[in-house]
Formats: C-alpha cells, sequence, structure tokens
C-alpha cells in the first residue's frame, strides 16, 4: 500500500474499535426494543408460547424421569431429569444465535436493502452482523430467565446448591465463541453458494445432527461408540455438559476442565475458518455483484 | 481546480449468469458451489465469454465543488460506476479515487468521503420508527453519539426542510418527505461528494423539483460536489455545471451542456408533426434522428430531422410535405428547434435514450 495520500477536502476517518463495536450492539438494541416495543402483543404471545413449551417438558420429564433418573446420576448429571432438560434446551437456544443470526442478519438486510447502507458506513462488515445479535441475546436472556422462573416454582427446576455459576458462563461463553466461526461458515454460504433463499445449510446440518448428537435430551454418554465420537466434534456436546455438570453437580473449574479444553480447541480451528470464508464471501460479493441487491 | 472524483480505465466485468435470490434448496447450494468453482478465474480474462463488460476503459474528472452529471439510459453502467465509486463493487482494471483516495486500497476513507442516494433511497429506514430515530440509528453506524449526534442530525433535517415532521413515523410521511430523510441520512455524515443514482426516479414531478434545488442548493452553499446519474436529459440540462454521455459500457461525450449542444452547432434540427400517415405508405424519404407516437389512435406523430449545408430545412420540409401528401396525412406543425441534450445523446450514440 503507497503512503496515505492527501485529500482534496479533509474528513474524519472512523475507525471501528471494541468500544465503537459495543455502542453500535447498544444501538442495534435500542432499535430492536423500539421495534418490539411497537408490537407489544407479540412478546407477550411469546411468553404464552414458552409457559405451554415448558409446562410440556415437565409433563414428559414427568413420565420418563423415574426412569431415567439413575443413569443420569451415573454419568455425574443430577438425577432429575426435567433441570437436565430444560438447560440442555436453554443452552441450545443460545449456542443457535450465532449460527442462525449470522447468517439471518446477512439475509434480511441483503433483502431490505438494509446491507448496501451498511456497507457503506465505517462500520466493519463483522458488525453489522454481530449487532443485532444484542438483541436476540436479550431475548433469549429473557427467555430463560422466565422459563427457569416457571420452571422453579411450579415443576421443580432444582440447581445444585454448590452449583458452580462462574463456570457454566465460561463454558456458555466458549461455546458461543466456538459458534461464532460455524455462524461465520453459515454466513459466507450466503454468496459462496448462493444460499440467498433464507435456506442456511449449515445450520440445517447442524440443527439437524446437534438434537442426536449432542445430547440435547439425553446424555451423549449413552450414544453408541462411534456416534459419541462423531458428537465430540460439536461444541453443543462440550457447552451442554460442562454447564449441565457445573449447574446441576457444582463441579469444579478442575472437573470442568476436559469440556473448556474442548471448546477452545474447537474455537481454535472453526473460528479463524469461519472467519476466512466469511472474508473471501465479501470479497466474492464485491467482485462479482452477489452481495447488491441493486 | 482538484479532482474530486478521477476514474482512469475503469472495467467491470460480470458473470453472464448472476442468480438471484432463488429459494432454499440444495440444488441452488451444489449450483453455487459449481458456479464458484467453475468462476475461480473469474475477471482474468478479457476474451472470457461467460462475463459481460459493464464498464469498458472509462475516464472521468469531477472537479471539487462540480455538479456533474452522467446521463444514460438504463443499463449503461452508472450504477455500475457509483458502485465502485462507493467501495461497494470491486472493479477489474482501471483506477478509481475519490477524494484522492483510491477506491480500493483506502475504502474507509473513501466512505467517510461520500454520502451515496439511489433510487431505492427509502431502503433501509424502518417504517414503525420515526425519521429521527432511523437517523439516530445510523448516525451510531457512523461512531457518532450524544450531543454531536444530535447536533448533526438535527442541521440535516433543518437542510431539508423536516425539522418539524422529524418525529413522526416513516409510514406517516409523503414518498417526497421519505426522499428527503433519506437525504438526510446522508447529510448527518456531512461528506464532502454527494453521489446520487437515479435518486428522482421513485418521486413525482413537483417532489422531484424540490428534491433537486435542496441538492443544487448544496452543492451552491456548502460547496458539495455532486455526481448525479440520471437518465434523464432534463434534470442533466438544469443541474449540472458538466455532463458525461455514458453508453454500453464507455463515455461517448463529456462536456458542459451548453458545449455538448454547440457540437451540433452545424446540424439544425427540424421538428415536423404529421397525422393520418396510411401503414402502407413506407417510411419518411429521410432517416429521422427520432420518432415519437404521440397519439396512436390517430397516428399523430414527432420527427425530429438533421439538417445540414447539403440537406437544408427548406428541402427536407418540402420532400417530407410530399410524403405526407401522397400517403393522405396531414402535415400539423413544422418548426426548426434548439439541439436538446437527448439529441446530443442519439447524434453521439446513433440510438435513442430510452
Amino acid at each position: 500500500m503507497t503512503p496515505e495520500p492527501v485529500p482534496v477536502r479533509p474528513v474524519r476517518v472512523v475507525k471501528e474499535t471494541p468500544l465503537s463495536f459495543l455502542a453500535k450492539s447498544v444501538h442495534f438494541l435500542k432499535r430492536y426494543i423500539r421495534f418490539a416495543f411497537a408490537f407489544r402483543l407479540d412478546l407477550a404471545m411469546t411468553l404464552l408460547g414458552l409457559l405451554a413449551t415448558t409446562t410440556m417438558w415437565a409433563v414428559m420429564a414427568g413420565l420418563v424421569g423415574p426412569a431415567a433418573a439413575p443413569r443420569l446420576s451415573a454419568h455425574g448429571y443430577g438425577d432429575d431429569y426435567f433441570s437436565f432438560l430444560l438447560l440442555g434446551l436453554m443452552v441450545n437456544s443460545y449456542l443457535w444465535i450465532p449460527l442462525r443470526k449470522l447468517y439471518s442478519a446477512l439475509q434480511s438486510q441483503w433483502g431490505s436493502g438494509w446491507l448496501d447502507f451498511m456497507l457503506l458506513t465505517p462500520s466493519s462488515p463483522l458488525s453489522h452482523l454481530f449487532g443485532p445479535q444484542s438483541y436476540d441475546f436479550f431475548m433469549a436472556t429473557v427467555q430463560v430467565s422466565f422459563q427457569l422462573t416457571v420452571g422453579y416454582i411450579f415443576f421443580g427446576f432444582e440447581a445444585s446448591p454448590t452449583a458452580n455459576i462462574p463456570g457454566a458462563l465460561l463454558v456458555l461463553i466458549l461455546g458461543l465463541l466456538s459458534m461464532v466461526g460455524w455462524g461465520l461458515l453459515a454466513a459466507s454460504t450466503f454468496t459462496l453458494l448462493n444460499a440467498k433463499g433464507g435456506g442456511n445449510p449449515v445450520a440445517w446440518f447442524l440443527t439437524t445432527f446437534t438434537p442426536l448428537l449432542a445430547g440435547v435430551y439425553y446424555p451423549p454418554e449413552l450414544l453408541p461408540g462411534w456416534l459419541r465420537t462423531v458428537s465430540y466434534l460439536l461444541p453443543h456436546t462440550h457447552a451442554m455438559k460442562g454447564i449441565r455438570k457445573a449447574l446441576l453437580e457444582g463441579a469444579t473449574i478442575k472437573t470442568l476442565l476436559p469440556s473448556i479444553t474442548a471448546l477452545i480447541t474447537l474455537g481454535a480451528i472453526i473460528v479463524p475458518l469461519g472467519y476466512l470464508a466469511f472474508k473471501h464471501s465479501i470479497k466474492k460479493g464485491k467482485k462479482d455483484g452477489s452481495i447488491l441487491p441493486w | 481546480m482538484s479532482l474530486m472524483v478521477e476514474v482512469r480505465g475503469l472495467v467491470k466485468r460480470f458473470p453472464r449468469e448472476r442468480m438471484g435470490s432463488l429459494g432454499a434448496s440444495w440444488d441452488i447450494y451444489l449450483q453455487g458451489l459449481r458456479q464458484l468453482i467453475r468462476h475461480r478465474e473469474y475477471g482474468e480474462g478479457e476474451d472470457d465469454d461467460r462475463l459481460v463488460t459493464v464498464l469498458d476503459g472509462v475516464d472521468l474528472g469531477v472537479g471539487d465543488g462540480e455538479f456533474f452529471g452522467l446521463l444514460g439510459p438504463n443499463g449503461a453502467g452508472k450504477s455500475t460506476l457509483i458502485k465502485i465509486l462507493c467501495t461497494l463493487l470491486l472493479p477489474d482494471g482501471g483506477e478509481a479515487y475519490l477524494n484522492g483516495f483510491n477506491v480500493v486500497e483506502y475504502p474507509s476513507h473513501v466512505k467517510a468521503s461520500i454520502s451515496v442516494m439511489v433510487s431505492q433511497g427509502l431502503r433501509g429506514f424502518d417504517q414503525t420508527l420515526s425519521a429521527r430515530h432511523n437517523l439516530e440509528f445510523f448516525a451510531s453506524l457512523y461512531n457518532m453519539r450524544g450531543r454531536r449526534a444530535r447536533e448533526r442530525i438535527d442541521r440535516a433535517l433543518g437542510i431539508v426542510d423536516m425539522a418539524g415532521d422529524a418525529d413522526r413515523r416513516m409510514n406517516v410521511l409523503s414518498s417526497g418527505q421519505k426522499q428527503r430523510v433519506a437525504l438526510a441520512r446522508g447529510l448527518v455524515l456531512d461528506a464532502p461528494v454527494l453521489l446520487m443514482d437515479e435518486a428522482t426516479v421513485m418521486l413525482d414531478p413537483r417532489a422531484a423539483r424540490e428534491f433537486r434545488s435542496y441538492v443544487q442548493a448544496l452543492n451552491r452553499e456548502e460547496g458539495k460536489t455532486v455526481l448525479w446519474c440520471t437518465h434523464l436529459t432534463h434534470e442533466a440540462e438544469e443541474l449540472c455545471h458538466r455532463v458525461a454521455i455514458l453508453d454500453r459500457a464507455r463515455v461517448t461525450a463529456c462536456d458542459t451542456p451548453h458545449n455538448l449542444t454547440a457540437r451540433m452547432r452545424d446540424v439544425s434540427l427540424l421538428e415536423i408533426e404529421v397525422s393520418g400517415i396510411h401503414h402502407d405508405g413506407g417510411p419518411p424519404p429521410v432517416e429521422p434522428l427520432s420518432t415519437r407516437i404521440l397519439d396512436p389512435a390517430d397516428g399523430r406523430t414527432l420527427y425530429r430531422i438533421k439538417t445540414d449545408q447539403t440537406d437544408t430545412p427548406r428541402r427536407l420540409l418540402a420532400e417530407m410535405s410530399h410524403w405526407v401528401e401522397r400517403n393522405g396525412g396531414d402535415l400539423l406543425m413544422a418548426r426548426e428547434v434548439v439541439p436538446s441534450l437527448e439529441d446530443v445523446f442519439m447524434y453521439t450514440t446513433g440510438r435513442p435514450m430510452g
């Protein structure tokens, strides 16, 4: 690159910093909350739907719980199937956010004409995709808190008295970081595979096989040997295992080390891969025009 | 005068088979993967028949503070040029500089130097939020916060006369007001260059006139450089200090509107209006520069005919009169007219604008 030229008219070039990135996420959050409050009944209906599904899980857990309890405790997941299931589903709902929403943010911004304006701003393309996630995480937290409260008050959800909350949060964050890599891979299919129709092939693959492999509904240790090996390639498996053990058994950081190490290793592979694929997809989109709707 | 926009030998090619949103299907992903592999050398071969050339060695220079028009029919390459200048597309050849910065090497500097408005300028606005809330959000994307952002937004809304309606939801504003909010969005940044791509296409004539006057005032009073892309010759004539005619991926002429029309100084134009010509009467005896059917019911047609020292207006009028008479029609009007930019376009490219 040649030395920076002298502009005809002076301009203030804005550089992306962690602070500006955070500020943008807050603005995205404010924007979506304003939007959500324009449709308040939708919010109420979402909570009503969550109440219905939590009740359904509680009834199902009541049915299979007594039979499942010995096998759960044998693998270190406590002895309450409802708590096991509720935590698994909630971790799952957090981990899906980067996988699904990075792609869907790109797709909806492309379709609505936002994307070109976003790309014209000094913000990096990544901040346009990560910004809207602030609202998704906010909403997921509202929903998870609601479900835990309902589960605790009505259906006997119980964490260990020695629950390791910081350990669970650490595992959740590492799981989310790994999923960011998968999310970037998913977003890159938008131009690389022309996946503009909302299909998200990467998410399809993972959402189809994760419930089978990662242990959302049962401990992954119950899987046949070769399937168990495949399940270790998914961040979900390690995130769910670590969080359940931390909250239901009060596992210490030392006990959680295998999950933490696995998540760091998976993240170290998938995050750079996802970043490179996304960077290449933006370059391809700008080269052949496939990233622009106009 | 320093050049605010400089384009040298710019080339852009696209794959012939560009695919839009085709729905969600594994067959489409597979097709996309095949295309990805097939186009891995895309843009490297000039004679590649899989590619269509949209810009073919375009040269342009726009001075600081100039109101510059890019005139051409749909598909001429205007939008592609704008997209390259605003860093949304990468060129395949040549160089482009904006505010002195190479658009490929210094995209952040270029983005800080431009405000862009396209015909679909209303896209990207949340219709359920107020104009002000939308602008606050866009200001945040430029890292503007707090008092600075509020001041910029108030100023931008004031310039486009939208201060009084800023707190109304976007979906209750008229099209003209929405377009003014879109202009205000660009002004929040206070960039020295305005890139306008068919910015008035969606507006009714009155709103379009008002909008043009706002942009003209920004050029005149604030010294903004304006690159105004249009297919409307009257806009280019009315607004621009200089106009480049872009046709089929190339710039065919570039000068002031006056000088462009003066190129036809030795060519006067004869405008003849006729009606009731028999269909079997054949074409006119002289080839018109343009033919416009005014009323298909009675065959009322307006011909513009190029005249010169050999084909004098008097001689051509006589020939046309005989042809009209022979075919049972009426000659309604004949007059000599001053050439317009539309005539210049047809004269230089050999085909009409539309």
